[in-house]
């Protein structure tokens, strides 16, 4: 059995928190509907912004020293990582050179993706999660389950408590607004206190060497506000070309992540206050490579906004935990087998291949069929489920031979149901009645000069 | 090799077919009414819009009441309010406050403003309790497309598209207003 | 025109009254159908699998069945899909014929958009709810899919007006996965059943007494959840609600 279905099963044995989970993330998605429907362009926008993309992608260099160029010229000091470990140390370098102890970042996919954090405990520098979903997950010592609803599986309770442990918050109250606003209190505390902030970017704009950071809680915006270093942190292709770009890019990654018409705040970064400076880390790891895989350069369209999470009936039912690489998803997925098939083939499995993610995607990166394709690689890579090859070896040999095929039809329908309708049989044991073999097959019926037979009186 | 140019010559070798940039030919929508239509997104995404009273002064008092802690860079408002520049040390722009500040450009589509800053700090912008915002109608376009046309960003060190106010719904999906930033968000229209 | 029907493996098995009633609808507006013997699987579990290569010599097989139709027919949106996606990388066409992708049709859409009947003699009084199966709203465009902001269609719903006494709902998450996938309902178990069971529930809450389709595949997987569970409603395929004469 594969990972995912492994602990897929284990989450769904909770049937009351699948069903809770589904449900608040469908609605979700239907809020991410609510927007599409409401622009007569939309689909147009969705080509647009995947033409923007796959031309940034053909002219990728180019536009990343556009990106520089400009950038340096607005005092914006510009780094280059090829991996993560690179991107971590430049980070601790530029934090040690200030003899800076207290980290404030906004979320970044890139800075989970490059075990950023735990590296900068390592160093002794406190990092302090300022999204609330993410300070959630980093008090409760645990990972997020979504890219950009990290606390989604933790009910209202659970952060009572927590808070109640950790911030002293009032025994049994869990309403979302009180605890908000005393996380509120809280990291108010942290950003006045921290001297250096982090930023993931949501677009780079070439043409201007800007960059934008788009939030609701305004949490990046109060980091570099209060510091005066700001490290701003960037896979490669984040890179867009102007701002013309970024005016279809905004247009569509709030309402297909949230559902909203756009992040509350969607900041543009130009050059360095008076007295502070700025610094972004163009990162690598792994990216040159995928853009080299002409079958999976799309996933390098994708602008992380999760609506393909919302809408897969996989992830929604079974949680973020069960996928093993830390997205979870049909992007989760993808980006899974790009980083490692050997850690993450066991993920693969987690798609029922509906295609309602490449519906949904508003760069139209094709992930459900991506999924198809690495599915096509797992017995190559050397990574396939035994089990599953001996299955598709029996069909092979009775599809193959009409014959056997035929005299299989004829025989089962006196087999007694008890050996194939059990508990052993994993489509039963799972909650289904095994299907009924007619007494005669439709081959059997038309030889048999019974097809028609009515209509021909 | 450094890194930056290992990774551009790897980038530069990768094979791949040159892509044209499109050319942005579809029609964005057209409300028939843009600044009521970005008055009701600025009320859906949890913010408030009031029309401009005979002076900015009376129409803050209207709005806050008498004696209201004011943060501005309004050049109007300099003997009412603390200037965001004037501070010596950015930590004191972190209290409890009311900021008012001038939009460039509102956006009908998202009722999204355009924030540029001009001076040495934003802070004020972030962590006010109440974020109040000078608006010009006739600045109002219909899309984000049609603000990025009007905006330019020439010698600005920072600016934002401001949206209502500060929220959050990480916590069961419950929506709750005054995550970090403002708790509360005013458009002043005139 | 030669018309062909194929059958595909498990309905020939499971569902030969699938067969039967496709064609009847087909034989009923004057079209000459065949039924080429020997027909087994097109390959799609497999591909799904991951084993699409496995599938060539079932493509070949095909291919020289179908040469000489015009068109071949087949109640199975997912089938045909398949054919339709993967024969041109699988099968070597025999030269002088169009690969068979190009003439491959689930019957819906075969009927809906080239015989285009304005009038069928069925009669079904009964309430049924559409099931938008995946790979024949999003791979096919039987209907509009949910995700994407394009005008409203359904061409089974249209197929559907012209039989009389029929009510026609669907659910709500109206094109949401019921969990089949093949090798997915097994290796995936837990979460195809869970799937299912959601879906069968929301195809009940409309009050509909049948659940009807294109896609055996996904009404057997809901059949199979309905009889665990004692549920009350039925599959139907869309072809015997097309040619029923209650």
């Amino acid at each position: 059995m594969s990972s995912h279905s492994i602990k897929a099963k284990a989450f769904l044995k909770n049937e009351a928190r699948a069903s809770w989970h589904d449900k608040a993330l469908y609605a979700v998605r239907e809020k991410r509907d609510k927007q599409a429907y409401a622009l007569p362009e939309w689909e147009e926008l969705r080509g647009a912004a995947s033409a923007i993309k796959e031309h940034t992608l053909s002219h990728l260099a180019f536009y990343l020293e556009e990106f520089e160029r400009n950038a340096t010229a607005n005092g914006i000091k510009v780094h280059w990582a090829e991996t993560g470990e690179e991107m971590n140390d430049i980070v601790a370098q530029i934090i040690a050179a200030r003899g800076a102890k207290h980290l404030v970042k906004s979320k970044s996919m890139l800075a989970e993706e490059c075990h950023l954090a735990p590296y900068l405990e390592e160093h002794g520098v406190e990092v302090v999660e300022s999204d609330l979903g993410e300070r959630i997950v980093q008090l409760m010592h645990c990972a997020p389950s979504h890219i950009v609803l990290p606390a989604i599986h933790i009910k209202r309770e659970e952060v009572g408590e927590l808070f109640e442990r950790e911030l002293s918050t009032e025994h049994g109250n869990s309403d979302p607004t009180y605890l908000t606003h005393e996380a509120r209190k809280h990291l108010r505390e942290k950003f006045l206190a921290a001297d250096v902030s982090m930023t993931g970017v949501n677009f780079a704009i070439a043409s201007e060497g800007a960059f934008a950071v788009c939030t609701n809680e305004g949490n990046a915006d109060m980091g570099t506000s209060f510091t005066d270093t700001h490290i701003a942190i960037m896979g490669l292709e984040k890179v867009i070309p102007d701002m013309a770009s970024l005016g279809v890019f905004t247009r569509l990654l709030a309402r297909s992540a949230t559902g909203q018409p756009i992040t509350t705040y969607t900041s543009i970064y130009r050059k360095p206050e008076e007295g502070k400076e700025i610094h972004v880390i163009i990162v690598d790891n792994g990216r040159t490579k995928s853009l080299a895989d002409e079958e999976h350069r799309n996933m390098l369209k994708c602008m992380r906004c999760g609506a393909c999470m919302n809408t897969c009936p996989v992830y929604r039912r079974t949680g973020g935990y069960s996928y093993s690489y830390f997205i979870p998803g049909p992007l989760g997925i993808n980006l899974g087998m790009l980083r490692s098939p050997e850690a993450y083939g066991g993920n693969v499995s987690g798609c029922s291949l509906c295609y309602s993610c490449s519906g949904v995607c508003p760069a139209k990166v094709d992930l459900a069929e991506q999924i198809y394709k690495w599915r096509q690689q797992m017995s190559p890579l050397g990574v396939a489920d035994n089990k599953k090859k001996l299955m598709v070896k029996a069909m092979n040999l009775l599809m193959r031979n009409p014959r056997l095929f035929n005299t299989a039809l004829a025989v089962v329908p006196y087999v007694p149901r008890l050996i194939y309708n059990n508990s052993i049989n994993p489509w039963y044991a799972s909650g289904r009645e095994m299907p009924h073999f007619a007494a005669k097959s439709f081959r059997v019926l038309w030889r048999e000069g019974e097809v028609g037979k009515e209509e021909k009186r | 090799m450094s890194a930056r140019d290992s990774i551009l010559s790897r980038l530069r070798a990768v094979e791949i077919a040159e892509v044209e940039k499109p050319q942005l030919s579809f029609s964005p929508i057209r409300y028939e009414n843009r600044v009521e239509h970005f008055a009701d997104i600025v009320r859906n995404v949890g913010g408030e819009v009031v029309e401009m009273r005979d002076s900015l002064a009376s129409t803050l008092e209207s709005l806050l009441g008498k004696g209201a802690k004011l943060v501005s860079p309004l050049a109007e408002l300099q003997e009412m309010a603390l200037n965001p520049d004037s501070v010596a040390d950015v930590h004191e722009l972190g209290g409890e406050y009311t900021a008012v500040v001038e939009g460039k450009v509102g956006v009908a589509e998202n009722g999204a403003v355009w924030v540029p800053v001009n001076g040495r700090r934003k802070a004020h912008l972030f962590a006010c309790q109440h974020l109040v915002i000078l608006l010009d109608r006739a600045t109002v376009v219909d899309t984000m497309q049609d603000a990025m046309a009007r905006i330019a960003l020439d010698n600005l060190a920072y600016g934002a598209f401001v949206s209502g106010p500060s929220k959050t719904a990480d916590i069961e999906q419950a929506l709750v207003m005054g995550a970090h930033g403002a708790m509360r968000a005013t458009v002043i229209l005139y | 025109m030669k018309v062909a029907l194929f059958v595909p493996c498990f309905v020939n098995a499971l569902y030969p009254e699938v067969g039967e009633a496709s064609y009847k609808l087909l034989t009923s507006l004057g079209l000459d159908v065949d039924y080429p013997l020997e027909q087994t699987c097109c390959g799609q579990p497999m591909g799904n699998a991951g084993y699409e290569k496995d599938a060539e010599p079932l493509a070949e097989r095909m291919e020289a069945l179908f040469a000489e139709y015009d068109y071949v027919v087949g109640p199975s949106a997912s089938c045909v899909s398949f054919v339709r996606e993967a024969y041109p990388r699988l099968s070597h066409h025999k030269e002088g014929h169009e690969c068979l992708s190009s003439r491959i049709y689930e019957i819906c859409e075969f009927l809906h958009d080239v015989v285009k009947p304005t009038s069928l003699k069925a009669r079904f009084p009964h309430k049924v709810s559409i099931h938008n199966s995946c790979h024949g709203v999003r791979l096919m465009g039987l209907s509009a899919p949910s995700e994407q902001n394009i005008p409203y269609y359904s061409k089974l719903r249209n197929l559907l007006s012209l039989v009389e006494g029929v009510e026609v709902v669907e659910p709500e998450r109206r094109d949401e996965c019921c969990g089949f996938g093949g090798l997915f309902s097994i290796e995936e178990s837990a979460v195809s059943a869970r799937m299912g069971h959601d879906k069968v529930q929301r195809h009940i809450a409309t009050g509909a007494e049948f659940i009807t389709g294109a896609d055996s595949s996904c009404l057997m997987h809901m059949q199979g959840v309905i009889e665990r569970e004692k549920l009350p409603i039925r599959t139907k395929h869309i072809v015997e609600i097309l040619t029923a004469e209650e």
